[in-house]
């Protein structure tokens, strides 16, 4: 692992919209909508490698943060972008114009937690089936299960 | 089967006492098999035969596909019993060995290979996610078990079954072919 100084000589130009997570390293909170434009500048710093984006559902605060790990070829540098949106408006801008990878990662996300990429060019479900009701990874999910679903009781 | 005899067999294949040209009417069907009587209808030749080349659907869902690869493999080599025919088509096979977990998105696609089989056919559960559901069973997107969508004949519990485990549960489809009419679990089937 190398010292992040490209990650950090890119996200210092951000200052007022980049903070650094405290006690983790190269772990940065971005405002959401700042996001695109620090994505851009990480870009043009050689970050061409989107290898993950995911969520966590915050349900007492009231917010989804949405995980960006984004990776550098060059000097193999990981870097790691917190954006934290409210869980009644779950609206974010997509990266999908930046790094191709967004594409499936977007809507895997889209699929489990409900926010909506603005920008995406085919945000649809892509692992749960058409039809399904609901976002099974937030924590408020009800499950109703169906008649092929749900445990089996001997005494029945 | 029905039939009962009363003349005791010093071991199994052994001859009776007695007179053997009287014997015969009093033996079972099996019993005259075991001395080298064959006494047959064409349907359980037929079934004696598909006993031992059963054709397996080239199809897994999930972890339990990957021991199901193996056991097709040289190290536990299901070819010794005749059964390394996978198929690609369901039209070209006789047994689905369904080796994983079967999701609500997978359901449709289980139900249609199923149909698409041609008759008879038959169908083997390998490992808890196809027996009930497995560890996933209390999920938003599993179903509980394969015979919630098809019927299963053999259930092969494990997580995964190891390759003898499922080359011990065709075994048992075979004894299942060539006597219909046991309840139990048979060991010895020749
Ligand atoms: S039974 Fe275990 S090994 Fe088999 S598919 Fe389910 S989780 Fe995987």
């Amino acid at each position: 692992m190398s010292d992040r100084a490209s990650a950090e000589q890119v996200l210092r130009r951000f200052a007022s919209v980049v903070q650094p997570v405290e006690g983790k390293t190269g772990v940065y909170d971005v405002r959401p909508e700042a996001l695109l434009a620090v994505c851009r500048a990480l870009l043009a710093a050689g970050f061409e490698y989107l290898s993950d984006i995911t969520a966590v559902d915050y349900i007492d605060r009231g917010v989804f943060r949405v995980i960006y790990q984004i990776g550098n070829y060059q000097n193999g540098d990981i870097i790691v972008l917190n954006a934290e949106i409210p869980r009644e408006k779950p609206a974010m801008v997509s990266v999908a114009g930046i790094w191709r990878a967004a594409d499936w990662l977007e809507r895997e996300v889209y699929d489990m937690f409900g926010i909506i990429f603005e920008g995406h060019p085919n945000l649809q479900r892509i692992l749960l089936w058409d039809g399904f009701e609901g976002w099974p990874l937030r924590k408020d999910f009800v499950h109703q299960p169906s008649p092929y679903q749900g445990r089996r009781r001997l005494d029945q | 089967m029905a039939l009962k005899t009363n003349i005791r067999f010093p071991q199994r294949g052994g001859m009776p006492e007695g007179d053997p040209s009287k014997s015969h009417e009093l033996l079972t069907q099996e019993e005259l098999e075991s001395r080298g009587i064959l006494f047959t209808t064409l349907d359980k030749l037929f079934r004696w035969g598909t006993g031992y080349s059963l054709w397996p659907m080239q199809f897994g869902l999930a972890c339990c596909a990957i021991e199901m690869i193996c056991t097709t493999q040289s190290r536990f080599d299901m070819s010794r019993f005749g059964y390394e025919v996978f198929r690609n088509s369901p039209r070209q096979s006789d047994v689905m060995i369904v080796a994983g977990t079967i999701t609500e998105k997978m359901r449709p696609a289980v139900e249609l290979l199923y149909h698409q089989m041609p008759e008879p056919r038959w169908v083997i559960a390998i490992g808890s996610c196809a027996i009930s559901g497995g560890p996933f069973v209390d999920s938003y997107s599993v179903v509980a078990g394969a015979d919630k969508v098809v019927p299963v004949d053999v259930y092969v519990p494990g997580c995964p079954p190891r390759p003898e485990a499922i080359i011990d549960g065709l075994l048992q489809l075979k004894a299942k072919l060539r006597y219909p009419e046991r309840k139990t679990v048979i060991r010895d089937v020749r």
